[in-house]
């Protein structure tokens, strides 16, 4: 005799649940790279919106920032720095213009630093895509403006496969475009919100609102964050600051 | 010959058009190169003219050098005496002759294939490079062969032109009544050294085999070569692959017996048709595994056009150094680095034989202030590098070079003035002019105009002035201007690295002229 099977009950609902999860999770791939090893972000409920709490190692992540503004260039070399310590980077670009000095007070030692120029487009989706099958190395990062959908496929394969994390610099427009990239995060340039110093001497630590607007096997988020002394801090939103009236003695007036 | 219009080229000579050179019908009928163009139209209206091309006469000869390297891989291009119409090269075939039958059968062969070519050629073999030349153009055509020994008595009845003189010298032998190099020989030695000079002495002795002159080849010869003859023409790529694969494997092998890894392979075929193509590929470090240099040269094969069939390949490892097989100790000891080297060797081979060498780089520190001389790339992988930055340093901002000298190619930390980085993360290959707005001479704009867009100035840090080096010579250093730098934030938060050329009175009446040097992140 069959024995009937209680279909309705809230155990085997929960089951069937899980079981299509990581069925789902499977057939996408997000299974593979969501547990595997992370670039830690200390950024605030990360943990909550992005599988592992942090940057997928051995994926493709699409930054996405206005490029006269040099604000996802720099959020990609603290990235790069990070993973650096482990092994070299590969940067693939159209034009000579990092600046040793510059990458390293952003914490990219030059010296693990590999930089390639290639003006093409299809040039450089080549060589990141050599980068990226490359045993030797740690990440690679490759400025593309146009990318189709198969494109970001192979790169994202690529960099699942032999483990090497994959990052491409591409202008705001890009985010309208579909890719296949494990995450895709936008980068702006904060105005007027560093840490102070008097005016004339010191501009403050580079600020940026960063915004994930897609991740796979995640949810959305954005921050704003600063990057200073090696490490990085939350930056408070002013709206919010100015809200809150204290009481402060009126200034002095000063000698002429 | 034959019922041909007589054809001849020409070029410019000291703004006068002259012939260059003459075809057999037209020199039957005297013309003569080095005649005025007018007149030979003159004297043959039916004359046929076309401008003379040295570049692709060059390019040809070039050709014809690589196709003789079937005979022989040391053959050099004759360039004494380029300006006049054809070429000339050099073939030493010591100890190639019997691959074809003797030094007759090598001659006829050469000829006869030039021949078939549609060229046109003298050729003679002789001990020395001098009595080949001379017996090449002036001997009897039946006696092109100068047995060994017997160079003296076989340039002897010729003329002097045949020692490879200059015209005035010649002139002047020919003046004096010494018209065949044998008059020359009862002659005391120092009398000929004070009237012509030791040229003449030189050539005499060279032409006779007594002083060497060694001819080096075209190309340098290569150390190991791996070739193979097909008997039937190879047309597909298929075909091609598999022989290259072949080539690559056998010179490994010849390499790892001599403790050798290649730098650079230079695979040439040979067409039916006696046309060349060749691929060159370079790498960072010795190599001689096979599947690494085939991978490389496999990018370049798709170029290669078979044409009517490749009968011969020639590979050859252009460039090699020693290299040993490795203690296995290394790796166990953990050499880090040098590791990982070696596991991008292949990577920053791929890419630099696709982009170029000077793609794939490195950024290495130069000691010097001014921004765009702290940093020079170095092809990756290079010696030059060293492992990482020193956490510490005496770099000193300001004038001054660093004082006890980072490890050169090391970038140091500089202090900074604050939390802000003080230097940017992207410096234009050149400062960009801008349109500013400045309230004072000597204080930071409040707008400026870059590249057609409009930024207004919210924050700004500096002023950070560098002068020019005055140690250095004042031809490397063109009027350099002192440079005050200031770090300025807009109004959506761009930061940007600008700097005014010159102090404000010092290029008076003209204002100081205002550049975008780099961008912060």
């Amino acid at each position: 005799m069959l024995r009937h099977i209680d279909l309705q009950g809230p155990a085997d609902q929960r089951r069937r649940l899980e079981r299509l999860r990581a069925r789902l999770a499977r057939l996408d791939g997000s299974e593979r790279t969501g547990t595997g090893p992370i670039l830690a972000l200390p950024f605030a409920g990360i943990e909550r919106i992005l599988p592992g709490g942090g940057l997928a190692r051995g994926a493709l992540h699409e930054l996405c920032g206005a490029p006269e503004h040099a604000a996802a260039a720099g959020f990609a070399a603290v990235l790069l720095g990070r993973l650096a310590a482990d092994g070299h980077v590969v940067w693939i670009g159209p034009r000579d213009e990092l600046y040793g000095p510059g990458l390293l007070e952003l914490g990219l030692d030059p010296a693990r630093l590999i930089v390639v120029r290639a003006r093409g487009r299809d040039a450089r989706l080549w060589a990141l895509e050599e980068a990226l099958r490359s045993p030797g190395l740690v990440a690679a990062l490759a400025e593309v403006d146009r990318l189709t959908l198969t494109q970001s496929r192979r790169l994202q394969l690529a960099a699942e496969t032999k483990g090497v994390t994959g990052f491409l610099l591409r202008p705001p427009a890009a985010g309208q475009v579909p890719s296949a990239a494990f995450t895709r995060w936008r980068i702006e340039a904060l105005a007027g919100a560093g840490e102070g110093g008097h005016a004339r001497r010191d501009l403050g630590p580079p600020c940026w609102r960063v915004e994930l607007f897609r991740c796979r096997g995640g949810r959305p988020g954005s921050w704003r964050v600063a990057w200073h002394a090696g490490g990085w801090h939350e930056v408070a939103d002013p709206v919010a600051l100015a809200a809150e009236p204290v009481d402060r003695p009126a200034a002095r007036a000063r000698p002429a | 010959m034959t019922a041909h219009r007589p054809l001849v080229t020409f070029e410019s000579q000291n703004s006068a058009l002259r012939l260059a050179a003459v075809c057999p019908n037209a020199r039957d009928a005297g013309l003569a190169p080095g005649m005025m163009l007018a007149d030979a139209r003159a004297m043959l209206p039916t004359l046929q003219v076309r401008a003379a091309e040295p570049e692709a006469d060059r390019r040809l000869l070039g050709e014809i050098a690589a196709w003789c390297e079937r005979y022989t891989p040391y053959v050099a291009i004759d360039r004494s005496h380029e300006h006049k119409p054809g070429g000339a090269l050099w073939l030493d075939v010591t100890g190639c002759a019997h691959l074809l039958g003797g030094e007759a059968a090598l001659l006829a062969d050469l000829l006869e294939r030039l021949g078939r070519q549609g060229l046109h050629a003298e050729a003679a073999i002789a001990d020395h490079p001098g009595a080949a030349w001379a017996v090449a153009r002036h001997g009897e055509p039946e006696r092109r062969i100068v047995p060994p020994g017997g160079a003296e008595a076989a340039i002897a009845p010729l003329p002097v032109a045949a020692l490879r003189l200059d015209p005035e010298n010649a002139r002047m032998l020919e003046r004096l009544g010494l018209y065949r190099i044998e008059q020359l020989h009862p002659l005391p030695r120092p009398a000929l050294a004070a009237r012509f000079g030791d040229h003449l002495l030189t050539r005499l002795d060279q032409a006779q085999g007594r002083i060497d002159e060694p001819i080096s080849p075209r190309e340098p010869r290569a150390a190991h070569r791996a070739a193979l003859s097909l008997a039937e023409p190879l047309g597909r790529l298929e075909g091609i692959d598999a022989l290259t694969r072949r080539l690559v494997r056998d010179l490994c092998a010849g390499l790892e017996i001599a403790s050798a890894g290649a730098r650079r392979l230079v695979l040439t075929f040979i067409r039916v048709d006696n046309s060349t193509a060749s691929i060159e590929v370079g790498t960072s470090r010795a190599c001689r595994e096979p599947k690494r240099l085939f991978r490389l040269i496999a990018e370049k094969l798709e170029k290669i056009d078979p044409g009517f069939g490749i009968e011969r390949a020639i590979l050859d490892a252009v460039v090699v150094e020693p290299l040993l097989p490795e203690p296995i100790a290394w790796r166990a000891m953990g050499a880090g680095d040098l590791d990982q080297a070696r596991d991008l060797a292949p990577l920053v081979d791929r890419l630099s034989n696709r982009l170029g060498r000077e793609a794939v780089v490195q950024l290495a520190a130069q000691e010097s202030h001014i921004p765009e001389r702290a940093q020079r790339p170095v092809p990756a992988l290079s010696r030059h590098i060293p492992e990482s930055s020193p956490a510490l340093s005496r770099h000193v901002p300001g004038n001054a070079p660093a004082l006890n000298g980072a490890i050169s190619g090391a970038f140091s930390p500089r202090p900074g003035y604050g939390s802000a980085p003080t230097r940017p993360l992207r410096l234009l290959a050149r400062p960009e002019l801008i349109e500013t707005m400045a309230p004072l001479p000597d204080a930071p704009p409040l707008l400026f105009r870059w590249r057609s867009a409009l930024h207004k100035v919210a924050r700004v840090a500096g002023p950070e002035r560098l002068s020019p080096e005055w140690w250095r010579a004042p031809d490397v250093d063109p009027g350099m201007a002192t440079r005050d730098y200031f770090a300025v934030e807009d109004m959506d938060g761009g930061r940007f690295w600008l700097f005014r050329e010159g102090l404000y009175l010092a290029c008076a009446p003209r204002l100081p002229r205002w550049y975008l040097h780099g961008l912060f992140a």
